[in-house]
């Protein structure tokens, strides 16, 4: 009886005296997550400033959660927001409904929408956890997509 | 039977009519063909050659819409070869299709979507450049045309040729360069452009008011009327989250509109969210009118209103349901105690209503709208049909062009329907009592003057065609009644001409033509001077027209529910003036119009589209109509305005559903005997089929 | 047989075609439509009477046909372990009528009909204790009908924050008598405190009541259990559940085919893929497609690492609650890995949804075949460790050696299956039985127990996480090229590089979005072995793109139902271990 005590103790002592720690100290350490991390939303442009969103609303017709709403209008002369004729004048997302699925960034025609490995988006109020378009909007000119919440860059 | 046919499809007999397509008969059986040329109100043209299909006999697949059963006749749908057609038939129509799905309108209700998932190939063969045409063109200021996603199945300019006999469309070029086009300088004003988007089956034909606003699985979707004209077209009022009205469509109901609607009432679903509606009740204070929470206002209303008493009045409208309307009356007279209601402010001639009430409450107007198509002639007599109703201007040119019925027009002006109308009689406005004499003078066989400007040779020729007939329809505008001097004249000389029809075995219904979508409602529920519900009589009252004359004599309390007067197009100053003198206006309105501007009190109404309730329409047909969205700002439905008006006042307005109003009018009217929700039921029903 | 209703004078006919059949292929799954006077007498033979031996009642469901003559049908589905038939019966019943129970014959039936009154309103007569299981006691109305709201919040926006109450009068409207802010408030009063009726004779009798739960460090989830003691020793038990039940059946009904499969990873939480697993096959049964074999095999791979995640929770947490707080740490350090390759390969550490309609959502990434190479390596000293640490520890044996003892009959009784089943020394396990997703190229055993009790469980667990090694690894070693999904744009997404170029694959790419594909009209169900036993998902098609009926066969639900028999005569500290040795994950009992 005492023997495979002792040898469970063996087991736990080994460890805590010879294991690598694997803890990493958060915020001081972040872990690199991997290329494909679904989290924050981020709406990209195109190299020469134009939004890429066409405002066709399939991401929000994809999301199992109904978390996007888009509401679509016409570029106009002197007002060209993105190619073609029709571009998101609201676009919004509610991240506390969201469940993170990707399914807006595989229904997105035009990869407009794509979900980026920023996971630090916790906030204090449900309010501030609804993203309004400038919130979503990448600015410009753009870095590089896969610097965009790259927790190492 | 001589007249039925019996064929196989897909190894299912099935017997139908003679002349019936293929393609309906397969319909029968539940068998699905694609399509977009194809409509089941248009002539077939075989045009988009999609519902090709293999007829034993027939070397080469044929046009199932074009083809014409025949007995023995054995057709294959479901077979690999068939749907080879359809696929291939498919690629060919997206060679040149534009890759707009994303921004185009119809995505998500799209009929080439569907019909290419259900039927296309997966995948494009095609890799070079397709055809380009500058887009989007706008053909007028509602309707917009993108050429290139097109597909030249021709529906839009059928539609314009065939039913609306307004062809501003046109197919330009020819062979592969074909394209649709206005004429130079034209645009696309026929007052049924709309119809051309809902049937155009891709994003090609566009209305501008509803681009971009919604996808389909943002929309929900409530049955309702429309609430612009006495016929009640059946819509479909779509919106988004329950609070953005986004477009009206049509509702396919075959005994009133069809599958369509007129421009008038479908471009109209902006006005619901009008940024000007009023959100919350207004009080006038200090001269300004100033915010106020319902209760204050109600209670001031109540004070001005029973102060006044028996010289109060209400007027009602023509345009809001009939439980409104009915408790309107009933408030007035019961609550504020007077009997001065009315339905309308317009002058009307003395005896016109009496003669009216009794012409309706004896059913004397039992005319069917989809008769009008069955009747071998139409006697359309003091309306200018295309403008005040206008689906019924389809209708009559259904009946004329396509059935080859007769058509006698009688207005004072050159109105478009005078082109179809064997004879035109054109009488002399004023002397509508005189012209209608001669009529019925010569239909009966009596001898007659002319006297009202109408040629001799006219009025033979008229009443020869109706005599001739097997069923008239008769139709008369109930302005035509009530501004003729003698009104009562009019009618009498209705009914001899019915009569003397009706002598000589002809079948006749009589339609009195109303303006208002609840005009017959309104009257029937008794807001009407001197009548009670049911043409009941009641102590005399003021008309509408007659309160603003006494205003500040004997009338010195208004109230108005959904009317304009400041507004009227003759009258502005004298009932602008007229307003100011009252001691209480109380206006219930959806926004603050020219006459809500004099008002002490201002009560913000819900539109129809947040309301529930009934209306009933020229052929005395009674119609539900739904919420759609949520009420707007604070505004509350009329019914409820009243409801919480009276119980204010202390009176027992006990309902907790608009079905109970509805109950008690069908206890207290009895034209509406047996009248319910559930037997109205999604298409109306008429109010004659419910006792 | 298929479509004639068996009715009472018809059952001898129809046992005799079932005993023929009984050795052929077609005997192997049999369906039949009965008629709800025959139902008992058709089960009693079925499983007493004919030799047939149905011992294991998988299931018993509804549908609701709104319109059709009969409004509901039941589902009925059994099975004879170990051989490995399988019987289905479907009963139509219309509105206000009323069914005879089968707990009789299997008990099992109890909470299944239980849960199909609750959902639906059909009345089990003979039933020993009719009640509401998942919904609380006051609910008015019966959720899964057609005609019954899905209430929600309205998802708030910049245009509708805040605009909170007339959400709440929005749900009172939309659900006749309820009060929702009355409801929470009376809430207290309602619940009911003993559970079932013989609780209360039981304290009649002068036992004690014991509530655990549903706030309990140990209970494994929001569990509720009611004791009776006497003293110290537990004389019966039963359970409340419902606690974390949020409707995910009737809002599967609201979504296309796609998002409902983000529904299926929140049932079993600990195994999401495998849940994927389980809808897609039952959805691709209906489709008529089968994936290519690289899709299977990396399904197969998922599966079997999800199998270790779902063990090594389990063993931590039935570890901890014993008391060996340090298993519990090193489980979820070992854990660690099989998470970081979840999200190298899909993004998500849980709830990737990731296994979809016709293969997966996308290929295995670079570094993919590398973290799962180091895994197997890191992984087996690892588990003997676990091994060493627990297996003969005189604590551990104390705790679990003869405790929560379930007999073979009474497991078969209750529909148990997985480790639970095979502790008590029935080798049956859907992967050898009933082959699904290439299982049947890989070669694994499948370990037994002799005494079915807590300590029996675990040993066959850890074995399972030995034999999942094992599979894993010949499903990295062995894997084909070629692709993962079916290339039919139809169902699934085209490559994004046809978008800009087809017009029809960009239209398939716009409808299969929004609208879903659209299956033919029928049903599917297609077992498969969960960490916790046969699970499996019911799918109805109406021939739309949204699922007219989804219904997760739940192992832990049934398994759940037998612990009161693993815990008479035992005491309150040894709920506990039962607990733990059930694994039950409650997001998929209470769904």
């Amino acid at each position: 009886m005492i023997g495979e005590l002792i040898k469970g103790l063996g087991v736990t002592i080994k460890h805590a005296l010879t294991s690598k720690r694997v803890t990493i100290e958060y915020p001081e350490q972040k872990r690199t997550l991997g290329p494909r991390a679904r989290w924050r939303h981020v709406l990209l442009r195109h190299e020469d400033g134009l939004e890429r969103c066409i405002g066709c609303s399939l991401c929000a017709g994809a999301c199992p959660a109904r978390c996007i709403l888009v509401e679509a209008a016409e570029n106009r002369e002197g007002a060209r927001y993105s190619p073609g004729e029709r571009y998101a004048k609201v676009y919004e997302i509610n991240m506390l409904r969201c469940i993170f699925c990707g399914y807006c960034q595989d229904a997105c025609p035009v990869e407009a929408i794509i979900l980026r490995p920023i996971y630090e988006i916790s906030e204090y109020t449900r309010d501030a956890e609804i993203y309004t378009k400038d919130m979503l909007l990448m600015p410009y000119p753009n870095p590089q997509t896969e610097d965009l919440g790259n927790t190492n860059a | 039977m001589p007249d039925e046919v019996t064929l196989t499809i897909d190894g299912k007999q099935i017997t139908v009519p003679k002349g019936t397509l293929v393609i309906e008969a397969a319909k029968k059986l539940g068998i699905d063909i694609p399509v977009f040329c194809y409509h089941t109100k248009l002539e077939p043209v075989g045009a988009c050659r999609q519902c090709l299909v293999k007829i034993e006999g027939f070397p080469k697949p044929q046009v199932s819409c074009s083809t014409q059963v025949a007995e023995g006749m054995v057709v294959h749908v479901n077979t690999p070869e068939v749907k080879q057609m359809w696929e291939s038939m498919l690629e060919f129509l997206l060679i040149n299709h534009p890759l707009d799905c994303p921004v185009c309108d119809r995505g998500g209700e799209c009929p080439l979507q569907d019909n290419t998932f259900k039927y296309g190939p997966p995948d494009s063969r095609f890799e070079h450049e397709k055809r380009h045409f500058e887009k989007p063109v706008p053909l007028s200021s509602l309707v917009l045309l993108d050429r290139e996603r097109c597909i030249l199945c021709f529906r839009c300019v059928r539609f314009q040729r065939e039913i609306a006999d307004q062809p501003d469309i046109y197919v330009a070029n020819r062979g592969y360069g074909d394209y649709i086009d206005i004429f130079p300088g034209k645009p696309f004003e026929s007052n049924f452009s709309g119809n051309t988007i809902e049937l155009c089956p891709v994003g090609a034909l566009l209305s501008s008011l509803f681009r971009f606003r919604a996808r389909p699985w943002e929309i929900t979707k409530t049955e309702s009327i429309c609430p612009n004209c006495g016929v009640g077209c059946n819509i479909t009022i779509d919106d988004r989250r329950r609070r953005y009205v986004v477009r009206f469509l049509a509702r396919i109901n075959d005994e009133v509109n069809e599958h369509w609607l007129c421009d008038r009432g479908r471009f109209n679903s902006h006005t619901i969210n009008d940024p000007d509606r009023l959100v919350k009740p207004l009080v006038r204070k200090n001269g300004e009118l100033q915010e106020a929470t319902w209760e204050e206002a109600l209670t001031v209303a109540l004070e001005g209103m029973r102060a006044a008493g028996s010289h109060a009045g209400g007027i009602g409208s023509p345009a809001r349901t009939n439980e409104a309307n009915y408790l309107f009356q009933k408030f007035m007279r019961q609550v504020i105690g007077t009997n001065n209601v009315d339905y309308t402010f317009e002058k009307r001639t003395d005896g016109s209503t009496g003669a009216l009430a009794s012409a309706i409450a004896s059913v004397f107007f039992n005319g069917r709208i989809s008769d009008i198509a069955e009747s071998d002639a139409i006697l359309c007599l003091g309306s200018d049909i295309s403008y005040d109703l206008p689906l019924l201007d389809l209708w009559i040119k259904k009946a004329v062009r396509k059935l080859g019925k007769n058509l006698v027009f009688a207005y004072p002006l050159k109105a478009e329907l005078a082109k179809y109308a064997r004879p035109f009689l054109s009488y002399h406005y004023g002397q509508e009592a005189e012209f209608t004499r001669e009529l019925a003078s010569a239909v009966s066989g009596t001898s007659w003057q002319p006297l009202a400007g109408v040629r001799m040779e006219d009025i033979d020729l008229a009443s020869e065609v109706l005599k001739s007939a097997n069923y008239v329809t008769v139709m008369v505008a109930k302005s035509m009644i009530e501004s003729a001097e003698n009104g009562r004249d009019v009618l009498k000389s209705l009914q001899w001409i019915a009569d003397s029809l009706k002598s000589r075995n002809v079948r006749v219904q009589v339609m009195l033509l109303v303006q208002g979508a609840n005009t017959f409602g309104a009257m029937d529920v008794g807001l009407l001077p001197g009548y009670l519900p049911g043409y009941k009589p009641a102590d005399k009252g003021l008309t509408g027209w007659e309160m603003l004359e006494k205003a500040g004599s004997d009338i010195s309390a208004l109230w108005i529910m959904g009317q304009n007067p400041a507004r009227d197009l003759f009258h502005t100053e004298a009932f602008t003036a007229a307003l100011q003198k009252l001691d209480m206006l109380v206006v219930q309105d959806h926004i603050l119009t020219e006459t809500a501007r004099y008002a002490h009190v201002v009560l913000p109404s819900s539109t129809f589209a947040e309301t529930e309730g009934t209306f009933t329409n020229t052929e005395r047909r009674i119609q539900r109509i739904n919420p759609a969205i949520r009420r707007v700002g604070n505004s509350k439905a009329d019914t409820d305005i009243i409801i919480e008006a009276a119980s204010l006042a202390g009176a027992d307005f006990n309902y907790s559903k608009v079905e109970e109003i509805l109950t008690e009018i069908s206890n207290t009217v009895p034209q509406y005997q047996g009248v319910t929700f559930d037997a109205i039921g999604p298409f109306g029903r008429y109010l004659g089929d419910l006792k | 047989m298929a479509n004639t209703l068996v009715t009472k004078d018809l059952i001898p006919q129809t046992i005799q075609d079932i005993a023929q059949k009984a050795q052929t292929l077609e005997g192997k799954e049999i369906h039949l439509r009965a008629e709800k006077e025959a139902i008992l007498h058709l089960c009693q033979a079925l499983r007493n009477d004919s030799g047939l031996n149905y011992n294991f009642l998988s299931d018993i469901t509804a549908v609701d046909y709104y319109t059709a003559e009969s409004r509901f049908e039941l589902v009925y589905r059994m099975y004879s372990i170990p051989e490995g038939r399988r019987l289905w019966i479907k009963v139509p019943v219309g509105i206000d009528q009323e069914v005879d129970t089968v707990t009789s014959v299997w008990k099992n039936a109890d909470w299944m009909e239980r849960e199909v009154f609750d959902m639906f309103g059909i009345r089990f007569s003979g039933h020993p204790d009719l009640r509401r299981i998942l919904m609380p006691a006051n609910w008015i109305g019966h959720p899964l009908r057609k005609d019954h709201p899905i209430g929600s919040e309205e998802v708030q926006f910049t245009v509708n924050t805040g605009d909170i109450t007339s959400q709440i009068e929005f749900l009172n409207s939309r659900f006749e008598g309820m009060d929702f802010f009355g409801y929470v408030e009376r809430g207290s009063e309602l619940n009911t405190l003993y559970g079932a009726e013989k609780m209360k004779k039981y304290e009649e009798e002068g036992k004690i009541i014991l509530n655990m739960g549903p706030q309990h460090p140990s209970t494994h989830g929001v569990l509720r259990v009611i004791l009776a003691l006497e003293g110290e020793t537990i004389v019966d038990a039963d359970l409340d559940i419902g606690y974390l039940h949020t409707g995910i059946e009737k809002q599967a009904e609201q979504l296309i085919y796609q998002q409902a499969l983000t529904l299926t990873d929140r049932m079993d939480y600990v195994s999401p893929l495998m849940n994927n697993l389980g809808y897609s096959m039952s959805v691709e049964k209906i489709l008529g497609v089968e994936v290519p074999p690289r899709g299977q095999y990396l399904r197969v791979l998922l599966a079997e690492l999800t199998r270790i995640g779902s063990h090594l929770v389990w063993l931590g947490t039935h570890a901890l609650e014993i008391g060996a707080v340090t298993v519990f740490l090193y489980c979820f350090q070992d854990r660690e890995l099989l998470l970081d390759i979840f999200e190298l390969l899909s993004g998500q550490r849980m709830m990737t949804s990731w296994i979809n309609i016709g293969g997966l959502r996308d290929d295995i990434p670079e570094g993919f075949t590398h973290a799962v190479k180091n895994f197997l390596e890191v992984f087996p000293p690892r588990l003997k460790e676990y091994h060493t640490l627990l297996t003969n520890n005189p604590i551990w044996l104390k705790r679990t050696k003869g405790i929560g003892y379930l007999s073979l009959e009474d497991a078969l009784d209750y529909g148990v299956s997985g480790p639970i089943l095979r502790a008590a020394g029935m080798e049956f396990d859907v992967r050898k039985t009933w082959p699904y997703s290439a299982y049947s190229d890989f070669e694994f055993d499948i370990p037994t127990g002799e005494n079915s009790d807590v300590y029996d469980r675990y040993l066959v667990r850890m074995e399972e996480m030995r034999q999942s090694l094992r599979i894993a690894e010949q499903a990295l070693a062995k894997l084909p090229e070629g692709d993962y999904r079916i290339e039919d744009y139809k169902i699934v997404l085209p490559p994004r590089q046809r978008l800009d170029v087809s017009m029809e694959s960009l239209i398939h790419h716009f409808l299969v979005a929004t609208q879903g594909f659209l299956p033919p009209k029928g049903d599917a169900y297609v077992s498969y072995e969960g960490p916790r036993g046969e699970t499996g998902y019911y799918i109805v098609s109406d021939g739309s793109g949204k699922p007219y009926r989804m219904h997760m066969r739940s192992p832990s639900f049934s398994a759940l139902q037998s612990m009161p028999l693993m815990v008479r005569g035992h005491y309150v500290s040894d709920v506990i271990s039962v607990l733990g040795s059930v694994d039950m994950i409650m997001g998929e009992v209470d769904r």
